[in-house]
Formats: C-alpha cells, structure tokens, sequence
C-alpha cells in the first residue's frame, strides 16, 4: 500500500505543495472593515495577565487591558500634577464639589452603562470602595487608599468620599486608583474568591470597549463599544497577543506581525526595530526604577538584624564600591539613566542634583577596614570573626538586564572583597522570597505613581514594614521630612522637602539605584499621530480614529488631550470663578460636559 | 488545572504529529534515496547534511528558522497558533489553512531533526536488508528494481522504522517543552514549562503524567505494528507458546 502511495504520489506531491503555496501567497487577509472606526490594533505583550479584575490585577498588561474596560470617576492629565484637583479629567463622575474640607462629592454620568446594560450607578463606587479596602480581596492599592474613611450613596447618581484628614492629594486618592466595579455582578461572589473568580476572565466593564474572549497563552481580545456614553472608540479591535519572553514579542513587532511593543529594554531590540521599516521608534519617560535591596533584618526572621546590612556603614561602603555609571553605559548604553534615588524619571521630583554617594572604592575598603572587615586569611574575601563579607543576590529569572546586571555587580564586589552568590530563580519564587524578608539583597524594580507621596511611603517608610519595604529600610528623618513634603500644598514648597528626604536616604543607602529606564516602544508607522500618556504607556486609551482596515495605513490618536474631557475641563477653567484650593477645598464644582 | 490541560493538549497533539508526518515521510523518503544511490554523491551529501542536522541543538535550529524565515523573509508567522485577527478560533477552511501556516516553523523544526536521525537509521536498514537472500532471489528473477526496493526491501527494513516511530514520542514530546516556548506555541509544552518555572507541582506532575501515557501508548502502538509488519513477531493464541517466536 506504501509502495503504491509513494508511487502514485511521487509525481502529484510536488504539484501539491506548490498549489498549496500558492493559495497562501495569493490570499488576502479578510475581515477588513469600512467606516470611520475601523482597525485593529495588535500588543505583542510578555506576560499573560493572572486576571483582569481591578483590585487583584497589579502588573502592566493587566492594568492596560482594564484601562479600556473599567473606568475611573476621573484620571491625571497630560500634566501629571496629583494636587489638587484641577488637572483631572472627568471619566465616569460627571462633575465633583467638595462639600466641606474633607467631604467630596461625585455625580456619576447618567449615561453611563455596563456593557450588560445595566446602569452605572452610585451603588457601584461605595461597592468598589468597599471591596479594594477588604482584607480579603488583599488588594494591592488597599494601603493606597487607608485615608478615605468612608463612600456612601447620596442618591442612585451621587456619591460622597468622606476623608480621615486634610491633605492636597485627596482628590488623587479618591479617584486614581480605584476603577469602578458591577456591584450586581460582583456581589455573589465570596471576596475571598475574586482572585480565581470568573468575572476576572471574561469582565464586564463600562470602558470604551468591551472583552470579546480570551484565549489561554494566546491572545485577549476587546471591541469598541459602539454604545460608549463617552463616544465611539477609533479602533475597532484591540488584541493583545502573549509570548513567552520580550525577545518573541519584539520578533512579532519587527516581523509585522503584531504593532504596538511598548517596552523594547535592551539596547540590541531597540537596534533591530530601528532597522525595521515598518516601525516608528517612541522614547518617553520611564515610570520603573532598579535597584539593589539591602535587607537590614536578618534572612526569615525580621526581629533580628542582618549580619552585614544592619551595619550603615558597612551598606554606604557597599554603596560606593559600586560604579553605577560604568555599569549603565555597558549594559544600557543611553536607555537609562542613573537614579538620584528610590525614583523614576516620570516623577517630578527627579533632579540629578539630588546628593548621592560618590563611586569610590578606596574609600569603601577603608570603610570596611575601619569596620573589622579585613582579608584575614588572604583568600581575596573580608572577613570578620571568621565570618567572610559574603552574601546572596536574588534576581528573576524572566528579566535579562537584571540577570546581567546581578553578574556585574558580582565583579565589582570582587573587587574590594566580598564574595556575591548570584541565585537566578522565578519571578514569583523571587517574588515570594523577597516579600517574606528570605533575603540578604535583591535586584528589584519599582514602579511609581504618578504622585511620590504614596510609593515611596510604602517602600521606604514604616508603613511598608510587611508590605513593600522589604528591606525594612526605617531612619525617624526621613519619615519627618516626607511627611512634610506629602502635606506640602504646592509642589515649589515640595520639591525642597522631598530633595532632603532623597539624600537623607542616600546617605543611608538601604539599597543601590542601579537604573531608571526611558521607555522605548515600537509601533507600526501605519498607527500614526501617537500621544503617549506620562507614566501610562502606550496602550490606547481612547483612540479616536483610525483607518479602514488592519493592513491599511491608520490615523490613530492614542490618548486624547483634545478629548471632549479635555476641551471641557480647559473650558472650566475659563470659565471659573474660584481655583480649588488643593489644601482648603472649597464648594465647587467642575462641570465636565 | 484540568481546563488549561485541556486546552493545551490539543495544540502539542497538532505540533508533536505533524512533526510525527514530517519526520518519517521526509526520513523514509531520504533514508531509501540514499539506500538505493549507496556511496554515491548523492548518499554522501544526504549523510553529511542528516549529520549535520542531526547534530544540532532543537532550540539553535528553532531560532535559526525563525530568525531566517520569521524575520528576515517572513515567509512564515513567527510565533502563535493562528492569526489573532482573522482566526482567533479555527472556524473556517481559511483558518485550518492558517493554522497549518503557523504550524510550518515549529514542526519542521522538531521534524527536521527527527526526519536526520530517521534517515540515517532507514539508510541502514534498507542495506541491510539489501543483503538478503530474498532480495537477492527477486533480483535474479528478474523483477523491476523499483519492485524490489519498494516491495522486498522496504517492507523488510520497516521493522526498525517502526521501532523508532515508538521511541520518537518521547524525543517530540520532549523536545515541544522548548519549542513551544519559542514559537510561542500554547501546547502542554509550554504549560510545564511555565508550571516548572512556577513551582506549580501538581501542574508538573500532572504533565508528566500525560507524556508517560502518550510514551507508554506510542510504544504499545509500535509493537502492535511490529506484529502487523512481520508475522514472526506475533503472539500464538498457543497457551505453550506465550512468547515472542521467531
């Protein structure tokens, strides 16, 4: 029978392969649309999000895929200033006033809807409140929000944020990091299931589009809402497509199979998408910073202190044996910069003038020295009571510049003695490792809030003791100094405030700023006129047009700041009698549309 | 747990036979050529390149392909399983079509190699088998050449070629772990991978599982074509006789 298949075959195989060629080569992609919102637009993002519900979804593709499902009451301008609140535009709330110093007001858009139909009421946002502040639904943004002591329901359209104390972030506080929830789909389900609920994986939102399906290791795709109160979106599809690692993503961008990488990384990517015809190259300020954690607690057991790090002394030497800058020229070359501090470039506390400690390793060996830190039996490792310098850096596994970085730093603490163990484990074994103190040091990244106040409370201050200050970095100065400078009204009186509590923490180096990355995104040329939002990359919030189909050039405005929001809020402003008063809030209201 | 074993198995299912397709169709077809033009230009050079291949590391060739055909050609997607515009589910002709597109890089990977190592053992074969004195008889009575090698030969060199297509379950299933991680490939594979890199046990094992089934089953199918192939393999009903006669 084989003999009689290969030889009745034998002439016809080639024949076939060639139609079946063939037919490829001359198909045309079908599925194309016609009219003004049209177009698809392809993500090729790295990591599969665990779940899309607001309060339990933490990492990027997940907040940008929920930032076109779930809305805000109102968000950040283009401006970035989280004082006060005149820079915001209103998304779900319709207006806002203060009523007294520390009561705010919401009157929702009554036109509001879930894509189930049901209306958007102000039910859902004390619901919302209620859920991201419950312990069981552990959410990540709860700490976020632990100086808003109440939301209630005024009326079925009016909701009222009640504030434990006065402060010029309040209104930031209250809109920025909650995204409105169903409360009558979400209500059933035990809060302490949310995170493995089914509403994470097939959402029902009130965004500009809706969840079409999503397809496990592959894709999750959205589609405009043509029904959107806040008009129809440009681009009719949004897909974001996973891969395993970045270099797979970026292949998929540079082989124009997917258009949007909002993250190239590594120098050698930003190259080859350079060379890529199709792609448009976009560098905007990075919203992660890097670096080297010093645990001052001892390994699995925080009541004790470290063996090294406790010591400041020995962590400023540390800090100076270090050559920052030689290290980010080799493995960054000039996609990023040297941090001044636990802070991104997006934050506009960023000032290079910021006092760090130099790069000087004499000095750090004669540090050392002075702390009975010596290469006693000339094996090249300080030692101390018999105890080498010696310690372990934690870095994950999925992130190759940390990888690279953790050998770096191996080398140049080879230097001055003192012998680092590079572990390269999984993300979340790194993860969990770091979170429950089983640690010496970690090579970590931090991204910031558009506002310092509530990141680097959390991460350097005892209030992150358990939570994000892993480290247990804790100095009584540099918890004065940013206090003063939450409560600062203005961010001239700020700056100031927040520039001594940045060399206040340098000098007592609870960790190494390695980098702090310009992002660089690839997008296809046939997307064009891209804005791309401070701190909120390059996912399109709210296209507004785009071309007829997905292989034609397209005209695609990825965020708006000439939105109908926008041209309302600025034409407030004209028209406003009294400006908020960001610290003595004042009965006001902004009227949106 | 069950549900992303479901949906991932499948995709490894297409992956692991078409790879299956292209390895003993191109192996065979290149193993009897070879046979056939022995110690002639032809066979050298088929041995050298099957060498070659065979030689290389699954997860170089895989970026190799990908890196030459994805990228700089782009003659071929260079990574999923399908369009994400066109066919996000495989609905239509259009989108087997596609899919079968996406499958090119991958399973001509995984089958590329295994196609080299399938060649060289059916070159052997097919020698040996050229050797005996069957073969010999048919020649001398004078039946066509193309007879002999097709009917005679290769029917008597199938054995080992069997063998190998049971033993080749493992090397696909094996080898998808990596390939499906760089073709982006949403199989069983990647999902122990990623369960691996996660510490996700019962994931791990639960995977595990699967490809002993699949080995232990590719093994069973192998010897009940062995017993198809060659009557002197075969179990007697005879209650004396509850071995392998010969």
């Amino acid at each position: 029978m084989l003999s009689a298949m290969l030889r009745r075959s034998s002439p016809q195989l080639p024949v076939f392969i060639v139609l079946v060629v063939a037919v490829f080569a001359s198909c045309e992609r079908r599925g194309g649309c016609t009219g003004a919102n049209c177009g698809v637009l392809i993500d090729a993002a790295v990591a599969e999000p665990g779940t899309l519900l607001p309060p339990s979804s933490e990492d990027i593709v997940a907040t940008d895929i929920d930032e076109q499902l779930f809305l805000k009451l109102a968000d950040v301008g283009m401006s970035q200033n989280t004082l006060g609140d005149e820079d915001f535009q209103p998304l779900l709330a319709q207006k806002w006033e203060w009523d007294g110093p520390l009561t705010l007001v919401f009157h929702l858009d009554p036109r509001a809807r879930w894509h189930d139909g049901q209306p958007v009421t102000a039910a859902d946002v004390e619901f919302t409140f209620n859920a991201y502040t419950d312990s069981l639904v552990a959410s990540p943004y709860r700490p976020k929000l632990r100086r808003i002591a109440s939301v209630t329901q005024r009326d079925s359209l009016t909701t009222v944020f009640r504030f434990r104390e006065r402060y010029p972030e309040m209104f930031y506080d209250a809109v920025y990091h909650m995204r409105i929830l169903p409360a009558h789909l979400l209500r059933p389900v035990p809060r302490d299931q949310w995170r493995t609920a089914p509403f994470g994986r097939q959402p029902v939102g009130d965004g500009p589009y809706r969840f079409v399906r999503w397809q496990a290791a592959q894709s999750i795709e959205l589609v405009a809402d043509s029904t959107f109160f806040l008009g129809r979106p440009g681009i009719r599809r949004l897909i974001w497509r996973f891969t395993p690692n970045l270099q797979v993503a970026v292949q998929q961008v540079i082989a124009d199979q997917a258009d949007v990488r909002e993250q190239l990384v590594t120098p050698d990517n930003v190259k080859r998408a350079r060379e890529a015809q199709q792609l448009a190259i976009y560098t905007y300020r990075g919203t992660v910073y890097t670096f080297l954690s010093f645990n001052q607690r001892s390994p699995g057991d925080s009541t004790k202190p470290h063996p090294i790090f406790a010591d400041r002394e020995v962590r400023r030497a540390l800090a100076m044996a270090v050559d920052r800058a030689s290290l980010l020229k080799s493995a960054l070359g000039d996609l990023a910069k040297v941090p001044p501090g636990p802070i991104s470039e997006l934050l506009w506390i960023w000032d290079p003038e910021i006092r760090q400690l130099p790069y000087d390793t004499a000095q750090a060996g004669r540090i050392l020295n002075a702390r009975g830190w010596r290469d006693h039996d000339g094996d090249g490792v300080r030692d101390k009571d018999g105890q080498p310098l010696a310690f372990h850096v934690l870095v994950p596994t999925s992130s190759v510049l940390r990888r690279q970085y953790a050998r770096l730093l191996q080398e140049q603490y080879r230097a001055i003695g003192v012998h680092v163990e590079v572990d390269e484990l999984e993300p979340t074994v790194v993860n969990q490792r770091v979170g429950t103190g089983k640690y010496d040091t970690a090579i970590l990244s931090r991204s910031n809030d558009p506002s310092p106040s509530s990141g680097i409370a959390q991460s350097w201050t005892r209030a992150g003791f358990g939570g994000s200050n892993f480290g247990r970095y804790y100095n009584p100065e540099f918890e004065r100094l940013v206090d003063r400078a939450v409560t600062a009204t203005t961010r001239d009186r700020a700056r100031p405030l927040w520039r001594a509590a940045m060399e206040t923490l340098n000098a007592d180096a609870p960790g190494v700023f390695l980098y702090a990355l310009d992002n660089v995104a690839a997008i296809h040329k046939r997307v064009d006129n891209v804005q791309i939002r401070p701190g909120g990359g390059v996912a399109p919030a709210a296209p507004r047009r785009v071309c007829r189909d997905h292989l034609r050039r397209c005209h695609v405005r990825l965020y708006p700041d000439s939105s109908r929001a926008g041209k309302a809020v600025r034409a407030h402003r004209r028209r406003r009698v009294r400006r908020p008063d960001p610290v003595r809030p004042t009965h006001h209201a902004i009227r949106a549309r | 747990m069950r549900d992303a074993i479901a949906d991932t198995i499948p995709f490894t299912l297409q992956l692991a036979g078409a790879a299956l397709a292209l390895d003993f169709l191109l192996g065979l077809a290149l193993g009897i050529y070879q046979a056939v033009r022995v110690n002639r230009l032809p066979d050298v050079v088929i041995g050298n390149v099957t060498l070659f291949i065979y030689s290389l590391p699954t997860f170089w060739l895989a970026l190799l392909l990908l890196l030459i055909f994805g990228e700089k050609l782009r003659w071929f997607p260079v990574g999923g399983p399908n369009d994400p515009v066109l066919c996000p589910l495989v609905d239509s002709l259009y989108c087997v079509a596609d899919r079968l597109w996406h499958l090119v890089l991958p399973a001509a990977t995984l089958g590329m190699v295994g196609a080299a190592g399938t060649a060289r053992f059916q070159r052997a074969a097919m020698l040996e088998a050229a050797t005996q004195d069957f073969v010999r008889t048919a020649r001398a009575k004078g039946v066509p050449e193309r007879r002999v090698v097709l009917r005679h030969q290769l029917r008597n060199a199938l054995l080992s070629f069997i063998t190998r297509f049971g033993l080749a379950f493992p090397f696909l299933l094996t080898g998808a772990v990596l390939i499906e991680t760089i073709y982006a490939w949403p199989g069983m594979g990647r999902l122990a991978f990623d369960a691996i890199l996660s510490r996700d046990y019962s994931l791990v094992t639960a995977t595990a599982l699967i490809v002993s089934v699949v080995v232990v089953a590719g093994n069973l199918l192998a010897d009940i074509l062995l017993g198809i192939a060659d009557p002197r393999l075969r179990v007697r009903a005879d209650p004396d006789a509850h071995v392998l006669t010969a």
